[in-house]
């Protein structure tokens, strides 16, 4: 029986690859791109069963999650051949489970599954509900002699004092800082605030 | 009584009630967290890996080689082309090919040294902040993993939730974590190898940066920044944040010196920038972030306050609002 190289990969992430055949599947997904998304968008499929994903709020989770499914077009054909193809299959399992569970967490006031909920997750404290925010342009922090902006510079100077599991996330950050189209970058926000005394 | 952690999922809840008679001691996290320094610092290892938060995601690749005993390290974008940043020796080498910028930001370590801060001994008082656990085996891309969370007892910090490849101790999933254990942002490998060996020529960078604008520490100013008796202070700081360096420095592309604190609780730290206001450009005021790592910046006294760190948005603004010069009450 020969597998696709989706199937296999969905067997590696779930740690049921024969070994003989793990590094064949790792190397091509290292040469191509299409397969090295079908890890990411498996991976994020299984991590959001599990709820293992960063919390952006139950409707961002939901969009997101369902922004995969839309685009994953493996699972649906596997279900008329169960003997043949188990691994998409396991993966749809996992895509309709996790849509069950994110429909159950908007439909359970607080959150079911969660015992102890954060008073106050990141993203709201970072982008509160109350009060103007805006995108920082990019003038705002740019230094007078050009190049980086003065709070990113901060932040690379800073990475040097994060702790060893801290200084990959905080070089990452860097790295992934996207400027929009208009020169502007969104992960980066102020809000107005009264100026401390 | 806070819960237990929590570690959802019906396979992984399965494996773990299976094989988890009782959270195992706290000295095993520590030993796999020491285990975890030395393979992140020691080995050759290269892989893709997927970094999300709020709102955001992307893809990156790192290239990690160790010749002679000195660590490089390559970490680039497989989403944006041309965003990379080097480590190598004493320097940090940031390249924005968008930007046709490369900043060059000097390490205050011998060449020798590990790339990252080392684990700060997690000394005892670190049990006042965090509760250390291993939460049981699972399995990650394949290969049995074991689960070490760092649980952060109050709101005031984040924590870590580390899937450990069981053999080397490479993490190949972290989350930060906030009190309730919930993820604020994740680092999820997707493949990752390590080789014998890694060919130098890995470690160049993928993008010309000719024609690019060089920003760098200017040469006639000290490279290594002295220790200084600081001149401001935090005067309400979360609890167990004490100041662990303070000194100035001239941060490359600019022409003034900065005074730069930093606060550390012993695993969690934080920044605190404070120069002469309106030199350079406008002022900042206000909550900002990239991804979970939180800023704050004041104008006080004249001068621009900005406190960065990986710690909650509140955090970083209360250190903020409490920066005084010394000798003043504020």
């Amino acid at each position: 029986m020969k597998f696709t190289p989706e199937e296999q990969l969905s067997a590696l992430l779930d740690g049921e690859l024969p070994e003989i055949e793990t590094e064949l599947v790792v190397r091509r997904s290292l040469r191509e791109e299409s397969l090295r998304r079908t890890a990411i968008r498996y991976c994020l499929i299984g991590d959001a069963m599990r709820d293992e994903l960063p919390h952006c709020g139950p409707v961002d989770l939901v969009s997101r999650v369902r922004s995969g499914l839309e685009t994953d077009p493996g699972p649906a054909p596997v279900l008329s051949e169960p003997q043949r193809r188990p691994w998409p299959r396991l993966v749809a399992g996992l895509a309709v489970a996790a849509s069950v569970a994110l429909v159950a967490v908007l439909a359970v006031p607080g959150g079911g599954h969660r015992p102890d909920p954060a008073p106050l997750s990141a993203s709201q404290v970072a982008a509160p509900a109350a009060g103007p925010v805006y995108t920082v342009p990019p003038a705002y922090t740019r230094q007078a002699a050009g190049g980086p902006d003065r709070l990113t510079r901060y932040y690379i100077n800073h990475s040097e004092y994060s702790t060893l599991m801290g200084g990959r996330s905080a070089l990452s950050r860097i790295v992934a800082r996207t400027p929009s189209a208009d020169g502007e970058y969104p992960a980066v926000r102020i809000e107005k605030v009264n100026a401390p005394r | 009584m806070r819960p237990a952690g929590r570690f959802s999922g019906l396979r992984s809840a399965a494996c773990l009630a299976a094989l988890l008679p009782g959270l195992v001691f706290a000295s095993d996290a520590r030993e796999w967290l020491s285990r975890m320094e030395q393979a992140v610092e020691g080995l050759n290892y290269e892989g893709t890996f997927v970094h999300m938060s709020a709102g955001t995601m992307e893809t990156l690749h790192v290239i990690h080689r160790v010749a002679d005993g000195v660590p490089t390290e390559r970490l680039f974008s497989r989403d944006q082309p041309g965003r990379e940043v080097i480590r190598s020796g004493d320097e940090v080498t940031c390249i924005f090919a968008d930007e046709k910028a490369v900043l060059v930001e000097r390490r205050e370590v011998a060449a020798s040294s590990p790339l990252r801060a080392v684990l700060p001994q997690l000394s005892p008082r670190l049990d006042q902040w965090y509760e250390f656990r291993v939460m049981g085996r699972t399995r990650q891309l394949g290969r049995p993993a074991m689960v070490v969370e760092i649980r952060p007892r109050d709101s005031d910090r984040y924590g870590h939730r580390l899937w450990l490849d069981e053999d080397t101790a490479m993490p190949l999933k972290v989350h930060l974590v906030s009190e309730s254990g919930h993820p604020v942002e994740a680092l999820h490998f997707v493949d990752i190898e390590l080789p014998d060996e890694i060919p130098a020529e890995r470690m160049q960078p993928g993008v010309s940066t000719e024609g690019f604008t060089w920003y760098r520490t200017r040469e006639d100013v000290h490279q290594h920044a002295p220790e200084i008796q600081p001149s401001w202070q935090a005067r309400d700081l979360p609890p167990g944040f004490e100041l662990s360096v303070a000194h100035q420095q001239v941060l490359p592309g600019s022409d003034h010196a900065v005074e730069h604190l930093v606060y550390s609780d012993g695993l969690a730290s934080v920044s605190v920038f404070v120069e002469p206001a309106g030199q350079g450009d406008a002022g900042m005021v206000g909550p900002a972030h990239i991804g979970a790592a939180h800023a704050y910046s004041a104008l006080v006294h004249g001068h621009q306050v900005t406190v960065v760190g990986e710690v909650p948005a509140l955090t970083v603004r209360r250190i903020a609002l409490s920066m005084t010069p010394v000798g003043r009450d504020g």
